[in-house]
């Protein structure tokens, strides 16, 4: 164990700095917009670094690094899809240009404005349980991380779920978007400094000779050829390409990056460049979990190896840089993730069911009891829930819960006319199916009757989520054009 | 060394470049940026 006294005085100072940082920019929030957007004035390079702070937390370099010791090189191809699909969000503007255009602070807003109040009812609905449930591994897997990269062992994972839970819920629920922009720069510098010291330490103690060899005596080719992997193939291509398209699109915790924009063309740039940095948020972790492979060997837990080889080649006084930015990277993840959730709840679903809204004071107040609910609930499910498969396809499948159906109803809303509210339910209904009938049959997978077995695939499902909720858009406007005529979008677009 | 893991580290190599390459850049840039965004409140807050 190499975390000594320097290590702790950084970590220390580094979480008491982040709590003080995140009360004090309680100070700008001056109204709703402010609270939950920023107030839309978030330029490009700090729109870059709240989107990558915000998309990196500790679960990430977990889940990537599992996937570096189980699957070698072949899970590189998911970094390389990932960067593709954001860029192509990022150049094109594809749906987050219109989203700015229309001044909406959550995605289920624009259902409203486009279908139906009903419809934005049903869509924050299922969004929150997607969010909600894509987050509730998170604190599990940071808990194991720092347990193992501190060498506190297994024993100490409930106290470090706790303490992190506990000091992010307090300044996202005080400072909201503000807090969560100035904190997630600081956090941004921090966990980029801390990847850069882990990369290095690795380098230094792992040989890439001896990396080529382990993947190569235990994985064969599998190691190598996404393509000859069982656990990717095509249809896992396939898949997390147009999941990653979906997610950069619509997945409120990142597409509130460009809604808190200065402007639509801000955040187009914001995505773009965002996206370059994608390859490597995918790569860097899993090319630790193989040099954790090639120093470890085989057989230890998956999700602990990384951590544990970055607990015994990072030298101390970096390891406490290293965890400063663990904790800034997961920090950074959950205040987003809360405030996104939250948000949706308060303002989609409690509001919708609601015949008139909130007024703005009570919006804020109801977001933040919300998000302490929600801090609340993270912490028991993260003690309790058992995860199915590999982290990784957990959190794809739950996004895509959402994400399948918000493409058909906001793409098919914001670029075809005939979309209507018949396809929207149908879209919203038909993307959940296979994501909830895998996450509910999965543990039954034995009992399921020969041909209905395909749906406990994590990428058959995963897959078929995006083309069921396709279908429902097309075929459920095209059948009811006569009983449903669409609405056209007529809110004025302003800057 | 593997011909298909070789092919992997070069492609890695590019990924963390461009990836720490846009962490220092974002971090010059951004100070002002945030320097921006807390001066426009601020002075929004003095107008009201």
């Amino acid at each position: 164990m190499n975390f000594g006294a320097v290590d702790w005085v950084l970590t220390v100072a580094y979480l008491v700095a982040s709590v003080a940082l995140g009360i004090w920019a309680k100070r700008y929030v001056e109204n709703l917009a402010g609270y939950m957007v920023a107030g839309r004035r978030v330029k490009v390079s700090l729109g870059v670094a709240t989107f990558v702070a915000t998309e990196l937390g500790t679960v990430t370099y977990v889940y990537y690094g599992e996937l570096g010791y189980l699957a070698g090189f072949s899970g590189f191809i998911i970094g390389i899809l990932a960067m593709i699909a954001y860029t192509l969000v990022g150049r094109t503007g594809f749906v987050i240009e219109g989203l700015r255009r229309f001044r909406v602070m959550t995605i289920p807003e624009f259902y409203e404005l486009r279908y139906s109040r009903n419809v934005r009812l049903l869509g924050g609905i299922i969004l929150f349980l997607g969010g909600v449930l894509n987050m509730g591994i998170f604190l599990k897997f940071d808990g194991i991380f720092l347990s193992e990269v501190m060498g506190f062992g297994p024993g100490a994972i409930a106290i470090i779920m706790t303490v992190m839970i506990l000091i992010v819920v307090s300044y996202t629920i005080l400072g909201g978007m503000f807090s969560i922009v100035i904190t997630d720069f600081m956090q941004f510098v921090v966990l980029s400094f801390g990847m850069l010291v882990a990369t290095i330490a690795v380098l230094v103690r792992v040989d890439l000779a001896s990396m080529s060899a382990v993947v190569a005596t235990t994985l064969g080719q599998t190691g190598v050829d996404p393509l000859a992997n069982p656990r990717f193939g095509w249809t896992f291509v396939l898949w997390i390409f147009v999941a990653s398209a979906a997610a950069a699109a619509l997945w409120q915790p990142g597409t509130s990056k460009a809604l808190a924009s200065e402007s639509p063309e801000v955040a187009k740039k914001v995505f773009f460049w965002t996206g370059l940095t994608f390859a490597g948020r995918a790569m860097i972790p899993m090319f630790w979990g193989v040099a954790a492979l090639a120093f470890f060997g085989p057989g230890l837990s998956s999700a602990a190896a990384m951590p544990r080889l970055l607990g015994a080649v990072v030298p101390t006084g970096f390891l406490g840089l290293l965890v400063a930015g663990m904790l800034a990277a997961s920090m950074s993840t959950y205040s987003a993730y809360l405030l996104a959730w939250s948000s949706v709840l308060a303002r989609d679903v409690i509001a919708c069911s609601r015949p008139k809204d909130f007024q703005e004071s009570t919006t804020v107040a109801v977001t933040r009891v919300v998000a302490g609910v929600i801090g609340a609930f993270l912490l028991i499910f993260g003690l309790w829930y058992q995860i199915p498969d590999t982290a990784f396809q957990y959190l794809y499948l739950t996004g895509a819960m959402y994400t399948s159906g918000a493409l058909g109803v906001v793409a098919a809303g914001m670029y075809w006319r005939k979309a209507n509210i018949v396809g929207a339910y149908s879209s919203l209904v038909m993307g959940a199916i296979a994501p909830a009938g895998f996450l509910i049959l999965e543990k039954s997978r034995d009992a399921l009757p020969a041909w209905l077995t395909f749906v406990t695939d994590v990428n058959i499902a995963g897959i078929l989520s995006f083309i069921l909720a396709g279908l429902g858009m097309i075929v459920g406007s095209l059948i009811s054009q006569r009983t449903s005529p669409p609405k056209p979008l007529t809110l004025p677009v302003q800057p | 060394m593997t011909t298909g893991a070789l092919l992997w580290f070069i492609l890695f190599g590019m990924a963390a470049l461009l990836f720490f390459t846009i962490a220092f850049v974002v971090t010059i840039r951004g100070a002002g940026d945030l320097r921006h965004l807390i001066g426009s409140s601020e002075t929004q807050e003095k107008d009201a």
